[in-house]
């Protein structure tokens, strides 16, 4: 079923496997998923096609610098009829949002988008109104390094299950994707093949899946390097190490085991990892790469 | 002033319910050894205050005042006055120690007074060695140690759980084996403050210096060890193995005696008193004169029992090797005091095989007089037979030939219960019952001979042995006791003549519960001894091991004194001055305390891999001989598949092995039903048979 779903989201982002089959972990762990690249790589499409596949209702908000909380969350308008105030819910209400351009609301909407992601509950106006039960964010964020963006903390980062960069597709998939929609097939076209129910079962099976000891020894070597003092500018915080745990189980389960092997975390590791945690390049060397990179070079598997 | 710590507020804690529990444990265990070797008054009165220790734990009672105290140490005193008619002394100070040892406990309220308490077990522990120095009486002491430290860990860490600290106290005592071995050996032997004597309230069975029918009969019950001898080259034939121990000259018409000779000495002429004095470097003369011109003789260890008595055992003709030991003109062997504790020794003996005794010089006319001497009247019929044989038989020897003869011939028996004798036990004996145990014929056979004039004697000691399945040595139990009669020849000197062998020659030849016929009857009243089911090979051979430890542990470890210390020193340092046993005793606890410092930094920094993990390193050192490294980073999944893909004809393999390994490492464990345990040794066999 989920090899089938992650086919079928093959046939519209070409090239992309690697990067759909973590966005697809992410959901089955219940993460939300943050996507950093620039604009035009097929962030949106990613989006649409796993809401398509999930058949999950979809909301997309796009954020720009005037975004207001309201915005997304819904307000209450006065209804003449009624002579009361009826809430008009936001686009928030969906089973999978599109955040776009997360990066060029004022933190004010930010905060607000995020906190909705952890409670899994908005409050409007004193009344506390629940999300559905399937709730997946997947916001877009452009590098930081273009103008007009309020670049994300790093508390607000912590709180996506994964980052990943879709990057430029390789150039065979480019090529058909020049030769014109023939072939091709839209976001919309595709099969629904996977319904909420089974995603909520999948979601369930993917927290049963074996950690076994020494993965979790292996987990723990892991986080304890990250916050030796002088090595990383922070360590990776409790929230963290869960995050890989999860992310491996998730992973696990979409390759059809039920027991967490090393290969799986060290898979995750990057998506996960280097957003949370930037290594310190006094320590390192200028180019020492990302931590997920330090990590996996040095830090070894069985004791 | 705040930061100091106040040292006194420990000592006043009360003892918590854990503590309190390990404390009565360990007291039982410390207790449990002297019950048998104390008085009841002592030990009931130990017991009684345990008891209600237990009892007021649990229904909280108050504990007893200044007034019941004092009534306790009134009567402690009183039960080891009565029990042992004083106060002082090593029994009734043991008894003092136990009863002082019992009170602490019962009025054991603080920590103060556990730690009290543990310090008093610790020494009630090793008081247990005074009595009985077996080796299983050390292990049970090591046992009391572990019970004890466990504790002394649960007073200074009250929360800790008791597995928790017997664990602990276990390791503890093992780590503390080490150091209690180099004190042993190398810590200077006072012998004199040691050698209090004890006297034992439980008589040990064995030979006694005087024998009346029945007497030796009741050891054939015995079946526990009396001595072990271990030969250098070969061992004697069956036939050959009377192990003497004492003569017994003086016979009252019942009762066999070995007479006083300090009586006879002052009654002897000046000129036989010289003789006596002379009579040992004689016989030594003669011994090592026949032995230098290469007749067969046997070299030999005997490691005894305690047995009480002074006498020692040896083949005939004896030479003792170790020091100390005194021979008299019976030719037997002894120390100056009564052996309470096992005792080893060296011996020579001449093979007896030739029947010759010491050379007829040695028989002096006082010793005539005594192995002629008989009871004025009784037993008349006995004495009129004896006369009419001699007469017929023309000659000492054909006398002996012929006695012996009646016994074969006549309707005698051997056995273990003969019927009572009356008063002319020898006329009732030869004439009427016929039925005897080897004291019997020895006997009746001593005193016809001596009735005709020749000198005779009994000699009592043990026939026999069984050869041990594990090393050189013949193990002699009690019921191999026996005696035998000797007679003294002109020109031949003494003479050993065993009637019994006339009568059962099977008592000579294979032993005794041969000889009975009836192993119903051997040991009828010993059900669980090892000794009767020696049909069976396992069991022989485990009584055999078990008796093995035993010598050794007589040998080496109650045996080991400061002679063979001295000994040791010279063997390993090349002397054993003040200096060298001050330098080793310091180097050797100073470098075991390192060793275990070592080893226990080591161990708290390294935990054990598991063995799946050893395993796997193996098999990965294995790979590196083609080249294949892993990196420290790199999944065994992965590995696997790399090498697969480098080099296909491993593939199976390697990937066969990783999948194991996985599936130990990372899978859940109720997956198949096949126990970890069992996938790790399939997983060991497999890289075992992987090569290369």
């Amino acid at each position: 079923m989920i090899s089938k779903a992650i086919e079928e989201a093959g046939k519209v982002i070409l090239g992309k496997e690697h990067q759909i089959r973590l966005a697809v972990a992410c959901l089955v762990a219940k993460g939300n998923l943050l996507i950093e690249d620039l604009p035009g790589m097929g962030k949106t499409t990613l989006s649409q096609v796993l809401a398509q596949v999930f058949s999950l209702s979809y909301k997309r908000i796009q954020f720009t610098s005037d975004l207001l909380p309201a915005d997304i969350l819904g307000v209450s308008i006065y209804d003449k009829d009624k002579g009361d105030f009826t809430f008009k819910a936001g686009p928030i209400f969906a089973q999978l949002i599109l955040a776009d351009e997360i990066n060029r609301a004022s933190p004010k909407t930010q905060s607000a988008l995020l906190e909705a992601m952890e409670e899994g509950q908005v409050t409007v106006e004193g009344e506390t109104r629940p999300l559905p039960d399937l709730f997946f964010v997947i916001a877009t964020q452009n590098p930081s390094t273009q103008m007009g963006t309020f670049p994300l903390p790093e508390s607000q980062l912590d709180r996506f299950l994964m980052r990943i960069h879709l990057g430029y597709p390789p150039v065979e998939a480019e090529k058909q994707l020049l030769l014109g929609r023939r072939g091709a097939i839209a976001a919309k076209d595709i099969d629904r093949i996977v319904t909420p129910a089974d995603l909520s079962m999948l979601q369930a099976q993917a927290a049963e899946v074996h950690l076994s000891g020494a993965v979790v020894e292996y987990i723990l070597r892991l986080t304890h390097f990250t916050r030796q003092p002088g090595r990383f500018h922070t360590g990776l915080s409790p929230r963290g190490s869960v995050a890989i745990a999860r992310s491996a189980q998730a992973w696990a389960l979409i390759h059809g085991r039920d027991f967490v092997l090393p290969e799986d975390i060290q898979t995750v590791l990057p998506a996960v990892l280097d957003h949370r945690v930037h290594i310190n390049s006094a320590q390192f060397g200028e180019d020492s790469g990302k931590a997920s990179e330090v990590l996996l070079s040095r830090i070894s598997i069985s004791g | 002033m705040g930061f100091l710590p106040k040292m006194t507020n420990d000592d006043a804690v009360s003892l918590p319910k854990n503590t309190l529990a390990f404390l009565i444990v360990s007291h039982i265990v410390v207790i449990t050894p002297h019950i048998s070797k104390h008085s009841y008054w002592v030990i009931s009165l130990v017991g009684l205050c345990l008891v209600w220790r237990i009892v007021s734990n649990m229904r909280h009672w108050p504990l007893p005042g200044k007034g019941v105290r004092f009534l306790l140490v009134i009567s402690g005193f009183s039960a080891v006055y009565l029990a042992y008619g004083t106060v002082i002394g090593p029994l009734a100070g043991v008894g003092l120690l136990l009863l002082a040892y019992t009170f602490k406990l019962l009025e054991a309220k603080t920590v103060r007074d556990a730690h009290m308490v543990v310090t008093l077990s610790y020494f009630v522990v090793a008081t247990a060695f005074l009595f009985d120095q077996a080796f299983s009486k050390a292990l049970y002491l090591l046992f009391s140690c572990v019970v004890i430290s466990a504790a002394l860990i649960s007073i200074n860490q009250p929360s800790t759980h008791w597995k928790g600290s017997s664990k602990s106290a276990f390791y503890l005592v093992l780590k503390s084996l080490p150091i209690m071995v180099v004190l042993f050996l190398f810590v200077p032997r006072i012998e004199a403050f040691w050698s209090i004597q004890f006297d034992n309230h439980h008589a040990r069975m064995g030979l006694s210096d005087e024998m009346s029918p029945g007497d030796i009969a009741r050891l054939g019950e015995n079946d526990s060890v009396a001595f072990r001898a271990k030969f250098e080259r070969n061992i004697p034939l069956p036939a050959e193995r009377y192990w003497r121990a004492l003569v017994l000259d003086d016979f009252d018409g019942r009762r066999w005696r070995h007479a006083d000779r300090g009586v006879e000495l002052r009654s002897l002429s000046k000129k036989d008193q010289d003789a006596t004095k002379r009579q040992g470097s004689e016989y030594n003369a003669w011994f090592l004169n026949r032995r230098d011109q290469g007749d067969n003789y046997f070299r030999y260890k005997i490691i005894m029992e305690a047995s009480d008595k002074p006498w020692l055992f040896a083949l005939d003709w004896a030479h003792p090797l170790s020091a100390n030991i005194n021979m008299d003109d019976g030719f037997s062997l002894s120390v100056a005091k009564p052996l309470t504790e096992p005792f080893v020794y060296q011996v020579e003996s001449l093979s007896s095989t030739t029947l010759t005794g010491p050379p007829d010089g040695m028989h002096w006319q006082y010793q005539r007089k005594r192995n002629l001497k008989l009871p004025a009247s009784g037993n008349e019929r006995s004495r009129q037979w004896a006369e009419n044989v001699r007469k017929e038989s023309g000659s000492d020897e054909a006398f002996i030939s012929q006695i012996l003869a009646h016994f074969r011939e006549q309707k005698f028996y051997y056995t273990l219960r003969p019927p009572l004798l009356g008063t002319d036990s020898i006329d009732q004996f030869l004439f009427t019952t016929r039925r005897g145990f080897c004291e019997h014929y020895a006997s009746t056979f001593t005193f016809l001979a001596r009735s005709v004039g020749i000198p005779a004697r009994v000699v009592v000691g043990y026939q026999g042995g069984e050869q041990s399945s594990l090393d050189n040595y013949l193990l002699v139990y009690q019921f191999d006791a026996h005696a035998w009669a000797e007679v003294w020849l002109p020109k031949r000197g003494w003479v050993r003549v065993d009637p019994t062998a006339a009568v059962s020659p099977a008592r000579v030849e294979k032993g005794i519960e041969d000889a009975l016929g009836d192993s119903r009857r051997f040991l009828a009243n010993s059900p669980l001894s090892l000794l009767r089911y020696r049909d069976i090979p396992g069991v022989r051979r485990l009584r055999h091991s078990i008796d093995y430890l035993r010598m050794l542990w007589i040998q080496k470890v109650v045996g080991y004194n400061g002679r063979l210390q001295t000994d040791l020193f010279y063997k390993l340092f090349g002397s054993s001055s003040t200096k060298t046993v001050m330098l080793v005793l310091l180097g050797g606890l100073s470098s075991l305390l390192f060793l275990i410092f070592i080893f226990d930094v080591y161990s708290k920094r390294k935990p054990r891999m598991p063995p799946e993990q050893r395993l796997y390193l193996r098999f990965c050192r294995k790979l590196s001989k083609r080249g294949f490294n892993k990196g420290v980073s790199e999944g065994e999944t992965a590995f696997a598949h790399r090498v697969a893909v480098n080099s296909p004809e491993m593939a199976e393999g390697v990937l066969r092995i990783t999948a194991l390994y996985v599936q130990i490492n990372y899978r859940p464990l109720d997956r198949d039903g096949v126990g970890r345990k069992q996938r790790v040794n399939q997983f060991r066999k497999q890289v075992s048979a992987f090569s290369v």
